[in-house]
Parts: C-alpha cells; structure tokens; sequence
C-alpha cells in the first residue's frame, strides 16, 4: 500500500518491486530495482527517506526516523529489521533482527550482525563488522564476505523481478 | 493474504487458522488446527517450509529459509520472532523476538528464550534450554516446564479456532 501523507507521495522507480503486503507512507523515495517485502513499513512522516538502487528491505521490518534517511545502493537489510538511522552506505548487510538506532551512520561495505544493536550516533567506518547488544566492532569485512552481500543482493534483483511480474 | 509463487500454493489444512492479516506464499504446507497471527509472513519461494499440527506462529513473525524448513507439531512460536533455520521439533516454545538462524536445528521439548540469538547451524538437543545473545545451552527443560508449554499451546488452539470462527 502506498500513501500520501501532507502533500508528499513517495517516489518508486517504475522497475522497484513493493510487495502487496508492504506499506510505504509520504516523503520516500525508493530507486531502480530496489525491492520491499511484505509487512515492512517505510514512514516518511517526519523527515524525508531516500533508498537508493538494487537495496532490498525483506519482510517485517521498520524503517522511520526524527531526521532525514539515507540508505545507499546494494543494500540488503534482513527480516524485522528496524531501521531508525540517518545514514546506510553502499553494498551493506544489516542481519536479521538488527536495530540501527537513532542518528547513526552505517559506512561503505560494512555488516552488521544478526541480532545487533547499533547504538543512538554510533558511526560505522567503512568495510567494517559489528556485532552484539550494543554491537560492538569485531573487525574488517573481508572480500570474500563482501561478495556474499553482493550475491545475496543480486539473488534478491531476481526474485523481486519475479514477484512483480506475477503481481505479488 | 495467500499466494501462488513460481507455480506453487500453500497448502494448508481446513481447520488451521490464518489471520487476514498474514501473508503466505508459494511452497508452505501448514497442518490441522495450526494458528497464523496478525502480520506474520511465511516465504515460501526459496525452499519448502512445512507446519505441523497446533503449531501457533504469533504476530508479526517472519518464517523464510534458504533450505527446505520443517517446524514440528505443538509448538508455539511468540511474538516478533525471526524463524530462518532448518527444523524445529516436537512441542517446543520459541519465546517473543527470538532470532533463529540459518540451517540451526532445534530438538524436541526445548525451550529457546526471549530475544534469544540462535547462530546459524546452531544445534540445540531435545528437552535443552537455550538463552542469550548469542544463545548457550542453560540446562535442560523439566517436565513441569513442558507441561505449562502444553497449556499454553492448548489456550492459543482454541483461540484460533474462535478467531476463525468469527471470520478474522
């Protein structure tokens, strides 16, 4: 479902796949082949949402914030997720379950375990792994993992392409 | 909300219960007098996931996996919580926002906490208790223990059945 809210629809990319099941509220902009699964909620109410290409937000996650929202490019953000952030960069995993507090900033390539708790203003330099409640840096991303977000991203391409076509 | 994907539809059993507010699709078999609550996903595009009977998935889970899924019959699955292992057992209770895993397995009659961690391929033997963030194995689960899950599992199958009685 999507919806205006004062005088602000949000702006899908013709290619972008928002689930039947999802909904998506006022200032939102979602780019080129991003995906959104059901009963995620993205509320652009009180300050503005900009998700970027190829990033999917699988199903029953949250994404909100006080203060306007970047997420970049190649991101995949698990299941239940709450996204309360300012900034996401490019090519990132966010685990299942995580929630990515306030103010925070998610750098370039990084990942960000299943369960994390990233805390209000914590910043994430790039290429690097956190972990835990509150998360905590446990090191750098290898290549090799940094190919896995990359594959998962472009598994996810496909399947929302099919679950557009089919209407879902 | 049930759907048809890549050719598949869930199948599932006259007497389960599932909310208008959960959305089901492709390869899920659901058994007799299983209950899906509010806002609960179950994707079946990746792999099969099979429910067995009384089993009760409560709000606003997600149920998805990248390996073919079997969850056991009485068991009783809390609120919020992230279902993306291999199996679980027999009359087992997954307390509320748990996290379980990619190919995890959990035995008969365990207990996993709330916001418990299940790391992936995680193996937790029957009748265990497993707590944390990441879960541990805590002790073993005593009957009295299974026998409230028991009650507990009967009170949500009869309210199933009352919500599906009046049309929800």
């Amino acid at each position: 479902m999507i919806r205006t809210f004062n005088g602000k629809t949000p702006k899908i990319h013709e290619t972008a796949f928002i689930s039947e099941a999802a909904y998506v509220v006022g200032d939102v902009e979602i780019g080129e082949n991003s995906s959104v699964w059901p009963g995620t909620v993205i509320r652009g109410d009180h300050a503005p949402i900009v998700i970027g290409q190829n990033t999917q937000i699988e199903d029953n996650c949250m994404v909100h914030t006080g203060t306007p929202m970047f997420i970049g490019d190649n991101v995949h953000i698990g299941h239940n997720v709450v996204v309360h952030c300012q900034k996401i960069g490019n090519t990132v995993l966010i685990g299942n379950h995580a929630t990515i507090s306030e103010y925070a900033e998610v750098g370039d390539f990084c990942v960000v375990a299943a369960g994390a708790l990233v805390t209000p203003g914590m910043k994430i330099p790039d290429r690097t792994f956190v972990v835990g409640v509150p998360a905590k840096v446990k090191g750098e991303v290898s290549e090799d993992r940094i190919a896995i977000t990359k594959q998962s991203v472009d598994i996810y391409v496909k399947m929302s392409k099919a679950y557009k076509e089919q209407g879902l | 909300m049930i759907e048809s994907f890549r050719g598949k539809t869930p199948e599932i059993s006259k007497t389960a219960f599932i909310s208008k507010k959960a959305y089901i699709v492709g390869d899920v078999e659901i058994g007799e007098g299983a209950g899906i609550w509010p806002g609960t996903v179950i994707r079946g595009d990746s792999a099969k996931i099979v429910i067995g009977k009384n089993t009760q998935i409560e709000d606003n889970c997600t149920v998805h996996s990248g390996v073919p899924m079997t969850i056991g019959e009485n068991v009783l699955i809390g609120h919020n919580v992230v279902v993306h292992c291999a199996r679980i057992g027999d009359n087992v209770l997954i307390g509320n926002n748990a996290t379980l895993l990619d190919n995890a397995e959990i035995g008969n009659y365990c207990i996993v906490g709330a916001n418990a961690l299940i790391n992936m391929d995680m193996k937790v033997p029957d009748r265990t208790f497993a707590y944390g963030v990441p879960a541990r194995i805590t002790g073993e689960v005593p009957q009295e223990r299974t026998d409230i899950i028991s009650l507990a599992l009967l009170f949500n199958v009869v309210m199933a059945k009352e919500y599906k009685e009046h049309g929800l």
